[in-house]
């Protein structure tokens, strides 16, 4: 049994969040970059200079890359053999939450969170949105991502029936981002759940997104890549305003469904992806 | 590239087009939802606003705190959509430019042509770089609102786009 402190887990969540807040993973900026070189919109072209020059200024003056410093979402894969020794925290919930408690009032992050229904703000951005899963081995993976909900809101979920074809399901996803158009502030990432039950489906387009980017792709690249050209064919471009660099990546998560449904979830991330991947 | 001052009066407004490439200077006011929904309920029970709105810029915003030694802190425009609910009334009652990002609704177009107003949008996400023309910023109502209270702030050359002229033409129907 490989034991660990509680505290590495708060000092890793807590600069995790101070390193999403101001700078964008190298992968990440690659795309915007690069989707720069290519674009030859007015208006598109003029929004990813602003993108640009807003990564240079948020990491040069430490200021947050977005006002909409989000709410922050944890997602834990914990090897089964390890064991947390918890000593001034109860659960893994309390624990995240408490880092992201002082991230944000040490960092001069938005508060964004409020109770619900009568929405009345926590004040310290808590609580987080925690996942946690087991997965084998001896090692513990702690990948974050800080959503903003100009893209949150633009999520969608549909229950297929078990005959449906590639087409429509690409049909599916390009039309959510069509209907997004500029809220979620595009460049867009687009990450999709296949399979599962409906929650599953959300679940695994959550961690479609934090692939994007990465060099290796899964069994379902033929897709991704269909999937990226047919949205920038739609000419959504930076802003919503116009252009072919629209969309800077898609990933795919598969799961095993029910012999009488194919759920598809379709999850966006604004450019400034915020995540940060780490393992213990 | 125009240069306008706020606030602004209908000349001005006339002389821009959806899609122009615009430096507002002058005061403009921070409000997001729930401060559109206080506005609200104080015009329903015909009460009065905090700023005499006659003229004025609204920008849908909700900044990151100010860090010491800061004006503002990341303070990029939040999807203007979720305020189309009040725009109508409140440019009725005299606001004549809105700031923010993504589509408007019909009933906000109509608004802005009937009473010769405008809509601007912003860079999404650019709150670091939109902060650079920022030069004075303080909470004036709402402060128990946090991150939503109403903000006064004087920009400079602060860079937008017409989204809806006063015609009523819309950069996303382009």
């Amino acid at each position: 049994m490989r034991k660990i402190r509680e505290k590495i887990i708060v000092d890793r969540i807590y600069s995790a969040i101070e390193k999403a807040s101001f700078s964008l993973e190298p992968q990440i900026k690659k795309l915007i970059y690069k989707a720069r070189k290519i674009e030859k919109n007015k208006y598109g072209g003029k929004i990813l200079d602003a993108i640009i020059e807003n990564i240079k200024i948020a990491e040069d003056k430490k200021l947050p890359l977005c006002q909409d410093t989000g709410m922050v979402i944890l997602f834990f894969e914990v090897g089964s053999n390890i064991k947390i020794e918890f000593k001034n925290f109860c659960s893994l919930q309390e624990l995240v939450d408490y880092s992201v408690r002082n991230a944000y009032k040490d960092f001069y992050l938005r508060k964004s969170v409020v109770n619900v229904p009568e929405r009345k703000n926590t004040m310290d951005n808590t609580p987080a949105i925690v996942w946690c899963e087991s997965v084998p081995g001896d090692e513990m993976k702690i990948s974050l991502m800080i959503k903003g909900f100009g893209a949150e809101n633009t999520s969608q979920l549909k229950m297929f029936l078990p005959g449906v074809q590639k087409d429509e399901i690409i049909d599916f996803v390009v039309e959510c981002v069509k209907k997004a158009g500029p809220n979620p502030c595009p460049p867009i990432f687009v990450g999709i759940g296949m399979g599962g039950t409906s929650e599953k489906a959300m679940y695994l387009s959550k961690k479609a997104l934090l692939d994007c980017g990465d060099e290796k792709r899964s069994e379902m690249a033929e897709f991704e890549i269909e999937l990226i050209s047919k949205i920038n064919r739609i000419g959504i471009g930076p802003g919503g305003l116009g252009g072919i660099t629209g969309c800077l990546d898609a990933r795919v998560k598969t799961f095993p469904t029910h012999i009488a449904g194919f759920p598809v979830a379709v999850s966006i991330s604004c450019w400034a992806h915020r995540i940060h991947r780490n393992k213990i | 590239m125009k240069k306008i001052e706020t606030p602004l009066d209908e000349k001005t407004i006339k002389g821009l087009k959806a899609g122009d490439f615009v430096e507002i200077s002058g005061i403009i006011y921070g409000a997001r939802d729930a401060a559109h929904k206080r506005f609200f309920e104080i015009m329903k029970n015909r009460g009065k606003l905090p700023f005499d709105i006659k003229g004025q810029t609204i920008y849908y915003v909700g900044p990151t705190p100010t860090p010491p030694g800061f004006i503002i802190g990341s303070c990029g425009p939040t999807t203007s959509s979720r305020m189309d609910i009040y725009t109508p009334a409140l440019i009725k009652a005299g606001l004549k430019a809105t700031i923010g990002k993504g589509v408007r609704s019909e009933a906000v177009r109509q608004a802005i042509v009937k009473h010769r107003a405008i809509y601007f949008i912003t860079y999404g996400g650019c709150g670091a770089y939109l902060s650079q023309f920022v030069r004075e910023c303080q909470v004036i109502a709402f402060f128990e609102l946090g991150p939503e209270a109403l903000y006064k702030i004087r920009v400079e050359k602060f860079p937008v786009i017409v989204g809806i002229d006063s015609t009523g033409r819309d950069i996303y129907s382009f």
